[in-house]
């Protein structure tokens, strides 16, 4: 059976950086906005907050209605000017003025009206029997007054809205244009106001009247559009009441707002306040935590990177101490500078001890690194640990005999099988082991045992050297950390083993705890124990070997 | 890890003594045994306190010298020696090879570095150009320089009336310039004639090595007068 664990260096720092820093932006964008809106906000009275809503609102509908005015008289303008222009033309007002326009004049330099449209019967048949141009009839022409004419520059124009006599308004549209002959030419076209009131959909005065109610009156109170303001709010001096100028050309017409609740505005307004504060309260804690994460993540990073430094250097040392024990003796070897053939023997096995120590360190630095990137393939299989445990030992007996410690094994009979990578479950043992030698050889001997714990088989490895501070004890199963001790008694290592025996460990689903001093044991020394999950049910455990209470688990 | 120390047997009077400072066992016993094959009377220990206690105790004619040492670094160690010891060879040994270390070594007084992993053959063949080179300058004059008089024998310069220790490759560089005065020197020359394997040193180290000098010799360090930088070229000795 096969399986395939991974972990990335780095994962969770570039995970939180990634999230964080949009989130920090995010926030500070949300606690400026906010910020800013609330400082305002509370800064003015409920009234004069809506009146500036409404105000806002109104102008918004104005210039809706004005672009579509501009769109229609500016169209108008464009072609008459077309007309004027066109040489062979004799009538500049012969043509179809748009949906918008209810009539329009063309004036001549001396605003005397040259044309006009809609023209009637009798214009066109004397049009036709003389050259002279004839005086159109445009009933509201007569009524206009003061069109600000010497206000408006060539080629631009102006609206005027004017109340009529007879009743109800004209809006007018005027521009004062150059002919190609250099002379003047004035034009004014009266616009159909009656399209106004069906430009509004519901929708558009939607946002508006979910909380408001919005009528646009002419000058004469006739409703244009929207519900005509009731309530005890809807009158002018009103606590929440909005009346206010339709825009710029439509400027004899009003716009008049009242809440649709006075109560429920007040209390939105309120809620939206608070809404607001614990926005600004969300994103300053955010950012402050962000700035928090971020710290530590640095703080984080930096440490990883030291200890890659260490763990470089410490490799290299590792890596040249044998190097140079092999290249110095090989040497000595083939140019004969030794003092006989006992001493030869003796060189040669140095090199093939280095030479397996530099094997080991390789093998531990191309399993570390396969690991570190997260392609490491486990061949799980059903083994018994002991048997694994046991063959790993007669590797490491050399290596004890050597530095003059004593091994005892103890195995657990009948132990039930274990899924396992026999060559990764190799490799934990050889790096406990090895630890064990260069760390506690003064203590004289090593202890393994396999015995049964509730739901695992558990490896352990006790040595009986000087023990490891509890600081310490937090610290060994990270990646390139070496201890204080260590480092002064120069003792070799990468810092790799423990982290690739932890890595081994949790890719079985089990775990290693260390225990310093060891819990119910006078003499010195550690305790490194290795929890393989198996199917041992609780009442088949013998405790023996199982480490209580008081450990550190990695 | 080795401790005390260990005299080879059947040392003469005559003996060049070699002093090995070098923690890792192996090293140090693979070392003992090619300088005592080579005739050398050799001293070994894991600690630079016992190290500098040996040399002031018994003396030596050349220090190998490990960086990483259990109790003190190698760079105090041999701050420590040259107190004591201004004119003692000091190679130093290590697995670190980074330009900024070996810089460092030469100014904490150090006259050689030599990386691991490195060959016996070339470290026994440096030691003993060290070892002709002190030997031959046991027939010198004393040479005037400005107002500093130079004795290479006695490892000294003198300068109104104060004397400042020279180390051993100050004594080689000097006397080089002072062989070719007037004359620019390169640094590969001088690295070729005082180190003798190129391998070892470096154009960092010969600089490194003159600015000591001047420092000695100059009145003013910063405008030389008489080791003259000639640019991309090496130094000329003005007298």
């Amino acid at each position: 059976m096969r399986g395939v664990r991974s972990a990335r260096v780095g994962g969770p720092i570039s995970l939180i950086l990634a999230l964080v820093f949009p989130a920090m932006i995010a926030a500070a964008v949300a606690l400026a906005y906010y910020g800013f809106k609330h400082a305002e906000d509370v800064s003015r009275p409920v009234e004069q907050l809506f009146r500036q809503e409404c105000q806002d609102y109104a102008e918004g509908l104005a210039k809706a209605v004005e672009a579509r005015l501009d769109r229609e008289a500016l169209s108008l303008f464009a072609k008459v000017s077309e007309r004027e222009d066109d040489p062979v033309s004799t009538d500049p007002c012969d043509l179809d003025p748009g949906p918008g326009i209810d009539s329009f004049a063309v004036l001549g330099d001396m605003r005397r009206v040259e044309c006009a449209w809609p023209r009637s019967r009798e214009v066109d048949a004397k049009r036709r029997k003389s050259a002279e141009p004839a005086q159109p009839k445009i009933a509201w022409l007569g009524k206009i007054r003061n069109l600000a004419w010497t206000q408006v520059d060539v080629d631009n124009f102006a609206y005027h809205h004017e109340v009529l006599d007879g009743g109800g308004s004209a809006l007018l549209a005027y521009t004062v244009r150059r002919a190609a002959d250099g002379d003047l030419y004035h034009v004014v076209a009266r616009l159909k106001l009656d399209f106004i009131g069906k430009l509004w959909t519901d929708s558009e005065l939607g946002p508006a009247r979910k909380n408001r109610r919005v009528a646009v009156l002419d000058e004469s109170n006739n409703l244009v559009a929207g519900v005509r303001p009731s309530g005890p709010e809807a009158r002018p001096g009103g606590r929440l009441f909005y009346e206010g100028p339709f825009g710029k050309a439509l400027y004899r017409w009003r716009v008049q707002m009242v809440p649709q609740n006075a109560e429920e505005f007040q209390a939105q307004r309120e809620r939206t306040k608070s809404v607001r504060r614990v926005l600004i309260l969300v994103s300053a804690v955010i950012i402050v935590v962000g700035l928090v994460l971020v710290w530590l993540a640095v703080v984080t990073e930096r440490r990883a990177s030291r200890m890659k430094s260490d763990f470089i250097a410490n490799v290299s040392h590792e890596l040249k101490t044998p190097l140079s024990l092999i290249r110095m003796f090989g040497e000595m070897v083939a140019t004969g500078r030794h003092k006989g053939e006992q001493a030869a023997r003796e060189y040669g096995a140095i090199i093939t001890r280095e030479s397996e120590r530099l094997s080991h360190l390789i093998d531990n630095v191309l399993d570390f690194a396969r690991l570190e990137r997260g392609k490491a393939s486990y061949h799980f299989a059903e083994g018994n640990l002991a048997d694994v445990v046991e063959r790993a030992l007669d590797v490491c007996r050399y290596r004890l005999d050597r530095e003059k410690m004593k091994l005892s094994v103890g195995m657990e009979a009948d132990l039930p099988p274990v899924r396992m990578d026999e060559n990764e479950m190799t490799l934990v043992i050889l790096n406990l082991v090895d630890n064990a030698i260069k760390h506690a050889s003064d203590g004289g001997k090593v202890e393994v045992s396999v015995a049964r714990a509730a739901g695992f088989i558990t490896l352990v490895v006790r040595d009986f050297g000087v023990g490891i501070s509890r600081v310490e004890q937090a610290r060994i199963f990270e990646r390139f950390y070496r201890s204080q001790s260590t480092r002064e008694r120069n003792v070799r290592g990468s810092g790799i083993g423990l982290a690739l025996v932890k890595h081994i460990a949790e890719a079985h689903g089990g775990r290693v705890t260390v225990q310093s001093p060891v819990p119910g044991s006078t003499e010195p020394g550690s305790v490194f124990t290795v929890f393989v999950p198996a199917p041992v049910p609780a009442g088949a455990v013998s405790g023996a070997a199982v480490p209580t209470g008081g450990e550190q688990q990695a | 890890m080795s401790n005390g120390t260990s005299a080879s047997p059947g040392a003469q009077g005559s003996k060049r003594h070699i002093l090995v400072i070098e923690d890792e066992p192996d090293i140090a016993r693979g070392l003992r045994d090619a300088l005592e094959f080579e005739q050398f009377e050799v001293t070994t220990t894991g600690h630079g306190r016992e190290g500098i206690r040996i040399l002031r105790e018994r003396g030596s004619d050349l220090v190998i010298l490990d960086l990483m040492l259990p109790d003190i670094n190698g760079f105090t160690v041999c701050e420590e020696i040259r107190q004591s010891h201004p004119v003692v060879p000091i190679i130093m040994l290590t697995a670190r090879s980074q330009e900024i270390d070996k810089i460092r070594g030469l100014e904490a007084g150090a006259d050689d570095y030599v990386t691991k992993p490195f060959s016996i053959g070339e470290l026994v063949a440096r030691i003993n150009a060290i070892f002709r080179r002190l030997h031959r300058s046991g027939n010198d004059e004393a040479i005037q320089i400005g107002q500093v008089t130079f004795h290479p024998r006695r490892h000294e310069l003198v300068r109104n009336r104060k004397t400042m220790a020279l180390s051993f490759y100050e004594v080689e560089i000097l006397r080089l310039l002072f062989e070719r005065a007037g004359e620019p020197v390169t640094r590969d020359e001088i690295l070729e004639k005082i180190w003798g394997v190129s391998a070892y040193g470096s154009s960092r180290s010969v600089d490194n090595f003159v600015v000591k000098l001047r420092k000695k010799i100059e009145d003013d360090a910063s405008s030389p007068r008489h080791i003259v930088t000639i640019y991309g070229t090496g130094y000329k000795l003005v007298m």
